[in-house]
């Protein structure tokens, strides 16, 4: 209780004179808090939407625990171009380091439901019993689902996909059948669709093309295994290229592009607020030149007047980011699934959140300095 | 005790022989504890200078300076503000209230800037109010008080931190002669029962009434009147 009472008593002596000004120019104040609200708003709409995006585009891989991607040289590391036998697989299994191997085989696939209303998907097979298996939320597992069967990304439900519904794979005469239902797998703003390798190769290659004289062929090769196993792989097997999944992910058409240039709006905006601030705060602090030296005269000490400025700072940066964080999960909460493409993540809140106090307390610098410099003798209202 | 010690104390503006300007001579001064000293002289005669050295807000160029036995010659800038808030009270032209604080919180404030602030500062404040006639306008803020009642809260918030001394610069300036007798009283009343050295600068011969002494003020040079 004492305890408590001590620092209750601290921390209003900190506050007292910045928070008592605060209460007196509420107008002025409010419209500053305004500002700072709507700037941090429009960073987490802007990180939010970058994080949206970039999942809808990249979550197949971000969402899959593999560490290694393995691409035949002559597919560029595209996805689509890339063909190896699955043979592979146990070749990569012996090589030291290489803790699990396993397959990823992608198309991209046009599907017609029973209307004929067309939809553009990405069409992934993997190793049903393999480590890289998605999480089912509805129906069966991809190991569990019959020949003809699918699993398909909860993405498919906002186009009127349900479990259960069949539809067409443009090019592929045998209907296929929902049964099962993940989510958190899109490729390229598509949500993903996993067949078994059979059907993965029935549409991928045309009949007459006789798998491309490939025996069982997939299109890369997927691997768990600690950091640094590219030349290994490289040198113990010819004619492929090792990626990390970082390096996939960011290799992803537009995907870094993306994510740099709407997170560089996001910084912009956090400049835009510091300077703004410091801009406010150092015209505020000019206007009270007179009150400060008056307040020095009296005996206040330059940290005695740097806190009363800091407190005020920080109250409306903190009050202004935390409006914004209230703001931007309603938001998110009212956007129905599916229809945006918008993500918060927690940790990007808190990270970029406190990057705009620590922007918030530098632009106060320039009114701190301004303080060290007023001169107490100006409270004599004359020079002698 | 004294309270206030000059010994021949200069203040030189300009390093330039020539050009410079001497705004305290060789001035000489004690002041005891609860004396009342009035200085009067015209404008340029060095009064603020005066002031300014006994407020310790500027240092001496010559000579030795006791502000309540501390000797601020030879006083860092960060320690000057300590004798300031301490030792001083000061009073200045125009009652100089922060705007958007009450009348009780003026006087407050002054223990603020000391560290804490107890139960105790607040009942010191509205006691300190109440001796100075301003018991009704305890929550009131500076824009709805009259220029009397403003002058009247610095005046309390001089006394607010118990300081040896009070420094007054034209305390009356802005108020007309009966507003000005009123202030005058209460800070001589104050004074006198809290045992504290006042120093009056005023040009205002009028208010002069409650010093024990007078000094004259010519060239940067105190006479004993």
């Amino acid at each position: 209780m004492h305890k408590n009472a001590n620092l209750e008593n601290d921390w209003r002596m900190m506050m007292f004179l910045g928070l008592r000004e605060l209460k007196g120019s509420k107008l002025r104040y409010a419209l500053m808090l305004a500002v700072v609200t709507l700037i941090a708003w429009l960073v987490f709409f802007l990180v939010g939407m970058a994080d949206g995006l970039t999942e809808e585009t990249a979550s197949v891989f971000e969402n899959t625990p593999a560490d290694y991607y393995v691409f035949s040289t002559k597919s560029e590391n595209v996805f689509s171009k890339s063909l190896l036998e699955k043979n592979i697989i146990d070749d990569l299994k012996r090589i030291k380091g290489v803790e699990a191997a396993s397959y990823l085989s992608y198309t991209p696939a046009t599907i017609f439901n029973s209307k004929q209303e067309k939809l553009e998907t990405s069409l992934f097979s993997i190793d049903e019993k393999g480590f890289i298996t998605p999480a089912i939320i509805e129906g069966k597992a991809l190991a569990d689902v019959s020949i003809h069967g699918v699993v398909v990304d909860s993405r498919l439900k906002a186009d009127g996909y349900k479990l259960g519904d069949s539809f067409i794979v443009e090019g592929y005469d045998q209907p296929l059948k929902i049964e099962g239902i993940t989510e958190g797998y899109a490729y390229l703003y598509q949500p993903v669709v996993f067949v078994h390798n059979q059907t993965w190769q029935g549409i991928r290659f045309a009949e007459n093309d006789k798998k491309a004289g490939l025996i069982d062929p997939m299109s890369v090769a997927v691997i768990k295994g600690g950091e640094g196993l590219e030349p290994t792989i490289t040198s113990s097997l010819g004619g492929v290229n090792v990626l990390s999944k970082k390096a996939v992910i960011s290799k992803i058409p537009g995907y870094t592009q993306m994510d740099v240039s709407i997170k560089g709006m996001a910084w912009f905006a956090m400049v835009i607020a510091g300077l703004v601030l410091a801009v406010f705060f150092y015209v505020l602090t000019l206007q009270k030149t007179n009150q400060f030296g008056m307040l020095k005269a009296m005996g206040a000490s330059n940290i005695y007047l740097m806190k009363s400025v800091i407190t005020q700072v920080m109250v409306i940066t903190i009050s202004g980011v935390v409006l914004a964080v209230v703001l931007s999960y309603a938001i998110a909460a009212m956007i129905p699934p599916g229809t945006m493409p918008f993500k918060l993540n927690v940790t990007l809140v808190i990270g970029y959140s406190v990057a705009m106090i620590v922007i918030a307390f530098l632009s106060s610098l320039l009114s701190l300095l301004h303080i060290t410099k007023i001169d107490p003798l100006q409270a004599m209202g004359r020079m002698a | 005790m004294k309270k206030i010690v000059f010994d021949n104390v200069s203040k030189i503006y300009g390093d330039d022989e020539s050009r410079a300007i001497v705004a305290l001579d060789r001035a000489s001064l004690e002041i005891e504890q609860g004396e009342f000293i009035g200085i009067i002289g015209p404008s340029g005669s060095g009064k603020s200078t005066f002031l300014s050295i006994a407020g310790a807000l500027i240092k001496p160029t010559k000579g030795k300076v006791l502000i309540n036995g501390k000797d601020i010659s030879t006083l860092p800038e960060k320690e000057l503000a300590n004798v300031r808030l301490n030792e001083i009270g000061f009073i200045l032209q125009t009652s100089n209230l922060i705007p958007y604080l009450s009348a009780v919180d003026q006087l407050i404030l002054v223990k603020d800037m000391k560290g804490k602030i107890s139960q105790e500062d607040r009942e010191k404040a509205i006691g300190l109010l109440k001796d100075f006639g301003l018991v009704d306008r305890l929550n009131h803020y500076p824009n709805a008080l009259s220029g009397g009642e403003r002058q009247r809260i610095a005046v309390a918030r001089a006394f607010m931190n118990d300081p040896e001394i009070i420094l007054a610069d034209e305390p009356t300036a802005s108020l007309d002669t009966k507003r000005g007798y009123e202030v005058m009283d209460l800070l001589a009343k104050q004074a006198k029962q809290h045992n504290k050295a006042v120093v009056l600068v005023t040009h205002d011969e009028r208010m002069l009434s409650h010093c024990q002494r007078v000094i004259v003020m010519t060239d940067g040079k105190l006479i004993e009147r």
